[in-house]
């Protein structure tokens, strides 16, 4: 549904000729656990002789083992704008994802330049979700009652030191 | 005195105040008290987000955020009362002519007084560091997350304790002092409880401009979502900035409105 | 003759459109008590607090032991104070709160102990020394003050309303403290009181003031002389009295009525002798039951230059 919003934007955007974008991640694996956010970072460069339009940005999300995703639980922005570029010219595209699906996942960005141009895709980024590690509230517990009782105890050292001088 | 008591004042006058704001802070029992009220808080804060790591999905890293969040924010906040109460207090108690009767500078008092607020806000990071331990561990985010909180809370505690000492300066009662500070203090967190504000670029502006919400929404960025220490560093331009303009503007106004009456205009 | 240690011209303090101090002079000498006189609101302790450095002149200037009041730390150096109703860390024992201040007027940390206990037992606290000062009496307090204003061993001492609430076991003890201090250390007191016995007893000069300005300057003698022929007397007539032998009074010229101090005890000051005043009463009739001539006294005065004020 994006991807066809997208393109619909690329249509009424005016068309700006020969311009080629390529989209570079900065990392190629990420491990994860079920929950966390993952920060997305993408380079995308205009290689051509001409500047280009404004383009849209577009991170998609594809699951490898057939785990069903929702792209709006991952991210709420999956699409951003980025300002035209000249040639030769770089601007940093990233997104906060969370992992709210444990599995294996391919995430990839693309970049719709204006006009006639082919879309750019990022090489995708080999996600591994894996699953949730849960903490016993038990565990808190005994922090949760040692610190201000530690601390309780020394309130009444020192009341106790000045009523002793008083 | 000698020339030498002269120079001894000169140089350690601050020191010899801090040191005894200090033993006053935490032997009168004000200090452990707070800081016994600040655990309690923090406890009920970690076990029920510990619990809602069962419950419901709350992620590990979202509960040290959370727990951070509010280890810093109430930090700042004990650090920012205290250091109304500084000037003010001392004035209502008598006990300010005194002080200033002797040759230890107006800038040494003021110095002296910080060093004394900040010592809180100190005791305050080394209370939540277990919090942040018994959440945070096996995700290797506990190191981030008392780092981060050590940074950025030490910035925004001193700005506010700044802060707090010129409103205890220039405020004509005690009163007025801790109300002023306490709205200040309400004023600049309560944005941090809007929903989503960064995502609308005016949004964005007032989150950056607010040196505590700036601060907070930095947290969360490296802490939460992953991002590098130097990914944002924009969002700390404004707490750096108050800390600067605090820090100076009570250097420079500190000999002017460190005096025995407070108000606006009272000689 | 000793040296002057005290100085100050033309010192003038406004607050807003209010005069509190207008052009106050005078000098002070090594070893002297100078009493600070005057009624309540007549800028005594705005005068002792802009001597302290405390508050900045409007006008005026001043040097203390020589030091000019351009150097405030200096003379803050050189100077003790005990300020009017000053506060005490309560949780603080005597013995802390000496060293703290000893330390902050650059004692090390032993030179401060061992003047601290010094004037510990100087003023009478050894035995409490060790004690919170939340414990201590009115009295007790007020003689720690002293030796706080003592532990820089200073040239000038200002000694702001110090009998204030003290009984007069207590008023008797800080007095001889303050003329203990004069003599056996050479240092220059000046002692702001409205208590006129106080001076009497302790001061070797003294120095009027009223509404800021200084009405009289001098040694107790010179300023008691200079309303030599002012008496002041009590009347005693019965009390339904009272009222009537006062308006009677009031019809005489250079009779004043100054107070009610009791019911049935009119007090008055001539300019010219008291025989008008008691012809008048027994002429209108008015029984005279008692009648007391108190002669030319510091008070007679101070209350006749202060007249408006204490009325």
């Amino acid at each position: 549904m994006r991807l066809l919003i997208a393109a619909l934007l690329l249509a009424l955007l005016p068309a700006t000729a020969s311009a080629t974008v390529e989209v570079a991640v900065a990392e190629t694996r990420i491990d994860s656990t079920v929950g966390a956010y993952l920060n997305i970072r993408t380079t995308v460069t205009n290689t051509g002789a001409e500047p280009t339009g404004k383009l849209i940005a577009h991170l998609n999300v594809a699951s490898l083992n057939d785990v069903y995703v929702d792209l709006e639980d991952w991210t709420a922005a999956p699409t951003q704008s980025v300002e035209p570029l000249a040639p030769g010219e770089s601007a940093q595209v990233s997104w906060d994802v969370q992992a709210v699906n444990a599995g294996v996942f391919n995430v990839y960005a693309v970049v719709l330049p204006n006009g006639s141009s082919a879309l750019a895709v990022s090489p995708p980024i080999h996600v591994e979700v894996a699953g949730r590690r849960i903490l016993s509230a038990g565990g808190a517990l005994p922090i949760a009652l040692i610190v201000p009782l530690l601390l309780g105890l020394a309130v009444y050292a020192v009341r106790r030191r000045l009523r002793a001088t008083a | 005195m000698t020339a030498a008591a002269g120079e001894r004042t000169r140089a350690h006058g601050w020191r010899i105040i801090a040191a005894q704001e200090c033993r006053d802070l935490w032997l009168s029992g004000r200090g452990p008290l707070l800081l016994f009220a600040y655990a309690v808080l923090l406890s009920a804060v970690t076990y029920l987000a510990a619990t809602n790591q069962i419950l419901n999905f709350l992620e590990q890293r979202e509960s040290v955020n959370l727990v951070l969040q509010i280890a810093v924010a109430v930090g700042v906040l004990l650090t920012l009362v205290v250091a109304a109460d500084a000037i003010s207090g001392e004035r209502e108690r008598g006990t300010f002519e005194s002080l200033l009767l002797t040759p230890v500078s107006r800038g040494a008092i003021v110095l002296g007084k910080l060093v004394a607020a900040m010592s809180l806000w100190g005791a305050a990071f080394l209370v939540s560091v277990p919090y942040l331990w018994v959440l945070g561990k096996g995700v290797a985010v506990v190191g981030e997350a008392v780092a981060l909180g050590l940074v950025i809370g030490t910035v925004l505690a001193l700005s506010m304790a700044a802060i707090g000492l010129v409103i205890s300066a220039v405020s004509s009662s005690n009163k007025v002092s801790l109300a002023v500070a306490l709205f200040l203090m309400l004023a600049l967190f309560a944005p941090t409880q809007l929903p989503a504000m960064p995502t609308s670029s005016v949004g964005d502006l007032l989150v950056r401009i607010n040196p505590v919400t700036a601060g907070m929404h930095y947290i969360q960025l490296v802490l939460l979502k992953g991002h590098g220490w130097t990914q944002d560093l924009t969002y700390l331009i404004s707490p750096v900035v108050a800390v600067v303009a605090a820090v100076v503007a009570l250097a420079v106004a500190g000999p002017r409105i460190v005096r025995l009456a407070g108000g606006v205009g009272s000689g | 003759m000793p040296g002057v240690t005290l100085e100050a011209r033309e010192l003038s303090k406004w607050f807003g459109s209010r005069t509190a101090v207008d052009s106050v002079s005078f000098t002070a000498r090594e070893g002297e008590v100078i009493g600070l006189l005057g009624p309540n609101g007549a800028g005594k302790t705005t005068t002792i607090r802009m001597l302290s450095t405390v508050l900045a002149p409007t006008g005026g200037e001043f040097s203390v032991a020589g030091v000019p009041s351009s150097r405030p730390a200096d003379i803050r150096a050189r100077i003790g104070v005990l300020p009017e109703s000053a506060g005490y860390p309560a949780h603080q024992t005597g013995l802390e709160y000496l060293i703290y201040h000893g330390r902050l007027f650059g004692l090390s940390r032993d030179e401060a102990r061992n003047t601290a206990v010094k004037l510990l037992g100087q003023v009478g606290l050894s035995e409490r020394a060790q004690s919170r000062i939340s414990t201590y009496s009115r009295g007790m307090r007020q003689r720690l003050g002293i030796a706080r204003a003592l532990v820089n061993d200073p040239d000038v001492v200002f000694l702001d309303e110090p009998t204030l609430g003290l009984d007069p076991a207590g008023q008797r003890e800080i007095l001889t403290l303050v003329r203990t201090i004069a003599e056996a250390r050479g240092t220059t007191v000046v002692l702001s009181t409205h208590t006129l016995p106080e001076v009497e007893q302790v001061c070797s000069t003294v120095l009027i003031l009223d509404k800021g300005k200084v009405l009289a300057a001098g040694t107790v003698a010179d300023v008691t002389s200079t309303d030599a022929n002012r008496q002041s007397g009590h009347l005693r007539v019965p009390p339904a009295q009272v009222a009537r032998a006062k308006e009677v009074l009031g019809g005489v010229a250079g009779v004043s009525v100054l107070s009610d101090e009791r019911r049935d005890v009119i007090a008055i000051t001539a300019t010219d002798g008291m025989n008008a005043a008691l012809s008048a009463v027994v002429d209108a009739g008015i029984p005279v039951l008692s009648f007391q001539i108190d002669g030319a006294r510091l008070s007679d005065a101070f209350l006749a230059m202060t007249r408006g004020s204490t009325s």
